[in-house]
């Protein structure tokens, strides 16, 4: 049984699947993968972090210091890893049940049927 | 940058000192970053300090890592539950205060008894517009406690807020006062019943904080249908004896205040009382903390509502009884606030070694399962 994760959380969990992110790291991705809908300040970012770190789902992997500057690089634990699937297995789950009622409603062509219906 | 990034350190003191310690400079070098030349941010308009979005971020975080929800460590859980019971007991009191007026008026309208109707309500002032503020911020709460019982916490902040609005709107009416200075030292104090508990439950309430529960309980609606029926006969009673001056400090809204406050934290002192003088370790609980800190939070209030209107300088007797009684209130509310602040104080969980260990150290407790999605 998966937890339901926030969006900003789901985001964080996906940025963090193909390598360790630093947060401003972080907050690029999240943007990138959301074209740009979510965008994370950083007291936002650090409270989902905080959140994902007491639950285990994220991990610190380690510290650099870059152009004097702290950063910390957090990877995605194996038991994160499980409850992104098991959220997104939700979401897919979801999705399919939607797009299955509106194939059910108005066939192959949903957007021009559903055009043509309120026109 | 380095200017920029200064004013976000500053920002950043919103966050409880052992965060910062251990988070300062890894969010600084995130938002330095995020605000630079190559960093994705469009806050070049503001180059001095941070946006108001990015500090809203800092200070959002401030109040959740101090009143913490569910997964946060104990001692800030305590925090959190202190402040969401001073929420609750507030918004639920001037709903019930709602009734106490509302029992006056209606049986002074139908027994006047010779007292103005305007003595039903907590301040005589016969301006129309009053009464439909006054109307308009009643209902409110009423329906902002219904709200918060029933878990729907924003609709609860929502009417909260309006009737936030509708206090503080009388409080700046007193400037149109010929004699405003006494009018708004008078009047400004009352309002903070208002304010703690509204600033409570918008803080308190975040997020993070653990689901309303307790409204799904049965009988919970019956009690608050009887606490409103009670408050309402205790209004048509009180418009009684609101002709003797000595009644008149316990029928204004301090006086309404300082009653059930007293008698809660009389009661819960005598029942947690004794057992707290060894109970440092043993009751150490955020449940055990949050009873007395509440109580101990909304006597400060009702103090100072109830001291902005003592004379001292009152020639005549009625004000000098009323005087004489709401000095003896301010005396017990000092005292039955100062000994649940020392219970409540002992029975505060410990602070973490560090931010981290304390939430290791809480991972065993049922962590933020099934969150809404916002």
């Amino acid at each position: 049984m998966g937890k339901e994760l926030t969006e900003p959380a789901f985001f964080v969990l996906t940025a963090l699947i193909d390598e360790p992110r630093h947060g401003y790291g972080i907050m690029q991705e999240v943007e990138r993968l959301s074209g740009g809908r979510v965008r994370l300040r950083v007291g936002t970012l650090y409270g989902v972090l905080d959140r994902l770190a007491a639950e285990d789902l994220v991990a610190l992997d380690r510290e650099e210091v870059w152009q004097g500057r702290l950063r910390r690089y957090y990877r995605i634990t194996e038991s994160g890893a499980r409850a992104l699937d098991a959220d997104a297995t939700r979401l897919a789950e979801n999705a399919r049940q939607a797009k299955v009622r509106l194939r059910e409603r108005f066939g192959g062509s949903i957007g021009l049927s559903a055009e043509g219906g309120t026109a | 940058m380095s200017e920029l990034e200064d004013s976000y350190r500053r920002v950043l003191r919103l966050l409880p000192a052992s965060y910062r310690a251990e988070r300062g400079e890894e969010m600084v070098a995130a938002f330095g970053e995020s605000a630079g030349p190559d960093g994705a941010g469009d806050d070049a308009e503001e180059p001095r300090r941070p946006s108001w979005p990015e500090i809203a971020s800092v200070a959002a975080l401030g109040v959740r890592l101090r009143l913490g929800g569910v997964g946060a460590a104990p001692r800030s859980f305590a925090w959190g539950e202190t402040v969401r019971l001073v929420a609750v007991l507030g918004l639920f009191f001037h709903a019930a205060v709602t009734f106490l007026y509302l029992g006056g008026a209606l049986r002074l309208t139908a027994v006047p008894d010779g007292v103005p109707v305007e003595y039903a309500r907590p301040y005589a002032t016969p301006e129309p517009w009053w009464t439909a503020v006054a109307t308009l911020s009643g209902a409110a709460w009423v329906v902002a406690a219904a709200a918060l019982a029933a878990a729907r916490v924003r609709l609860a902040k929502v009417l909260a807020v309006v009737a936030l609005t509708a206090e503080l709107g009388q409080v700046v009416s007193t400037l149109t006062d010929p004699w405003w200075w006494d009018s708004l030292r008078a009047r400004a104090p009352l309002a903070l019943l208002t304010i703690v508990p509204v600033i409570a439950l918008l803080a308190g309430f975040h997020r993070d904080a653990p689901p309303v529960r307790w409204s799904r309980r049965p009988g919970v609606w019956a009690l608050l249908g009887g606490g409103a029926l009670l408050a309402a006969a205790l209004g048509a009673l009180a418009s009684r004896i609101n002709v003797h001056p000595w009644a008149w400090p316990w029928v204004d809204m301090p006086g309404v205040a300082c009653t059930p406050l007293l008698l809660g934290g009389v009661a819960y002192l005598a029942v947690h009382g004794g057992a707290a003088r060894s109970a440092r370790t043993a009751e150490a609980t955020p449940a055990a903390a949050a009873w007395p800190l509440a109580l101990a939070i909304l006597t400060a209030p009702v103090l100072c509502a109830r001291l902005s209107v003592l004379r001292f300088d009152a020639p005549d007797a009625a004000t000098h009884t009323m005087t004489l009684i709401g000095s003896a209130q301010c005396a017990a509310l000092l005292l039955v606030g100062i000994a649940l602040l020392i219970l409540g104080a002992r029975a505060l969980p410990r602070p973490p070694a560090s931010p981290m260990a304390a939430r290791r150290e809480d991972r065993e407790t049922p962590a933020a399962g099934g969150r809404q999605r916002e």
